[in-house]
């Protein structure tokens, strides 16, 4: 095996496949045991399998994988949470990352750890900058890749790729949503942590500046900036950003649903009857027959995150998910964080959560 | 350092093909179909011109989509049952591609003598598919683009020269590789 040398870790691994193509920090022995500080399970618990090779997903896999990443001991829960919402069937998570639609694997965080790990919720929720979104998405990305054995070309056969599978991760801001934060719209306590998964193929922004900060003038610029490939698989994540959120605080999020839901169609001939997962195109419609992108308002999900101002986005078509787990936190984790908790330091950008 | 990728048993035991068959003649010939846009019309031209070649041979069809376990046993079941040899078509994007080696590897599993149809440059992605799935299956590249539909196209793309290597597959003795007992 290589040694220490980042260069030579980096090259070998790169060589083998194990890495997503930037630079990794070296999994030796003493950062592993690091890393496993962070969980209370044992290295060779086994998570699940992913693949077709039956990959067995382990305690340590995560923690080798969320070294190489960048990642922290203090993040080992979010990653065993995430590498368990991956390995749920129901994420679809091989599906998605084999499929030629390219779809991204996008992670949602929310309960109090985010403000613990400062995971970013708020300005550039989506963007770089903050060390858990990055390192979190990236470090489950390479658990998916390394356990199912997935490379571009061979079985991964995204056609156009998506540059969101790098990561994409993001906590929802709910300090500044008027609705309830969105795991517990799923049954979870205000005080749990959740993080949830689904896979979605496009990442859609519009803005509701002057004459569209309106109530009607938010909710119609999500319906028009619905993906119209959405009919080839089921719902959407609209991501509405605290500003425009306020403007909808006397609307429920059942309402937003079911807006977004009857007003957004697609002409008829696009895709053949409502209800089948996977649409194909119908030459028999009459152009003038419009059809409803979604099937019902229960696969739209509202999500609120980022900074002021007034841009949304969309994200999906959905495939898979979502899938939502709890973050369950070791005993020691007052410890953990008073040994850790520096490593997210930092003296710039806005402030960090609850400070 | 420690191991970034995990365990497979997949990469530890090497499961052997079933051994080919002398010739196709008079065989009940399989073709799995995956329910693909291009899976019948390709299957379609495919019977047609076996049928010309083997005279004698029959052909039995079976569709279900290779989603789940479950699938790849009835899969396995249909196949050992009612076929002798076995096609299973078509890989023509990942999802699918994935699909039909898993279903051409059930097919083997049930002991049937078995080749995994293609589209254009998913070979690559047929073959890492089944060294995940534990055995080195055989397939072959029908030259036609990804999820083509078109009768015509297909016609051109199926011809005696993919009937021949398609019968090779079925036919041309196993490599030690193939027999799991080639050392890495």
């Amino acid at each position: 095996m290589p040694d220490d040398s980042i260069d030579e870790v980096y090259e070998a691994y790169y060589e083998s496949g194990s890495t997503d193509g930037l630079p990794v920090i070296p999994p030796t022995d003493r950062r592993v045991d690091r890393m496993l500080e962070g969980t209370d399970l044992a290295p060779e618990m086994e998570i699940g399998r992913l693949g077709n090779r039956q990959g067995r997903l382990t305690v340590e896999t995560v923690a080798v994988n969320g070294v190489m990443a960048g990642c922290l001991p203090i993040h080992m829960p979010v990653l065993i949470a995430g590498a368990r919402a991956q390995v749920a069937p129901g994420s679809e998570m091989i599906e998605a990352s084999v499929g030629t639609d390219s779809s991204a694997h996008l992670f949602l965080l929310n309960g109090p750890i985010r403000e613990v790990l400062d995971v970013n919720s708020d300005t550039g929720a989506f963007g770089p900058g903050f060390r858990s979104n990055q390192t979190i998405g990236r470090a489950l990305g390479l658990i998916l890749q390394n356990t199912a054995g997935h490379h571009p070309g061979e079985q991964a056969m995204g056609v156009i790729g998506n540059p969101f599978k790098n990561t994409l991760v993001t906590g929802e801001n709910e300090r500044k949503t008027p609705w309830e934060p969105f795991h517990v719209e799923r049954g979870y306590d205000d005080d749990e942590n959740t993080i949830t998964v689904t896979n979605v193929n496009c990442f859609v922004q519009s803005s509701n500046y002057g004459r569209n900060k309106t109530k009607t003038g938010i909710l119609s610029r999500l319906v028009y900036n619905t993906p119209s490939q959405l009919g080839f698989r089921k719902g959407a994540v609209y991501v509405i950003s605290p500003a425009n959120a306020h403007e909808l605080r006397d609307v429920s999020k059942r309402e937003v649903k079911e807006y977004i839901y009857e007003n957004a169609v697609v002409p008829g001939e696009s895709f053949s009857s409502p209800g089948k997962r996977r649409r194909t195109p119908d030459p028999e419609a009459l152009n003038d027959v419009r059809r409803r992108v979604h099937d019902s308002p229960e696969e739209i999900e509202v999500v609120v995150a980022g900074g002021e101002g007034a841009w949304n986005a969309v994200l999906g078509p959905m495939e898979g998910g979502p899938t939502t787990v709890r973050i369950d936190l070791p005993d020691d984790w007052d410890a953990l964080l008073d040994d850790y908790r520096s490593g997210l330091d930092r003296d710039w950008g806005q402030p960090l959560h609850g400070e | 350092m420690r191991d970034p990728v995990a365990e497979s048993t997949a990469d530890e035991t090497l499961q052997p093909l079933n051994d080919r068959v002398e010739a196709l003649d008079g065989l009940r010939i399989g073709f799995y179909n995956n329910a693909k846009p291009a899976a019948e019309p390709v299957t379609d031209v495919l019977q047609s011109l076996l049928a010309e070649r083997y005279p004698n041979a029959t052909f039995e069809r079976f569709h279900v989509p290779a989603r789940d376990e479950e699938s790849l046993r009835q899969i396995g079941e249909w196949a050992a049952s009612e076929t002798d040899v076995c096609l299973a078509i078509i890989g023509d994007c990942g999802g699918c591609t994935r699909a039909i080696a898993r279903a051409t590897n059930a097919v083997e599993a049930a002991g049937v003598p078995a080749v995994g149809l293609v589209a254009d440059e998913f070979g690559l992605s047929f073959e890492t598919n089944a060294r995940n799935e534990g055995r080195r299956l055989r397939h072959r590249e029908v030259p036609i683009r990804s999820e083509t539909t078109d009768l015509d196209l297909i016609r051109e793309a199926v011809d005696e020269t993919l009937l021949d290597a398609i019968e090779t597959a079925l036919t041309e003795p196993l490599t030690d590789e193939e027999r799991g007992t080639a050392e890495d």
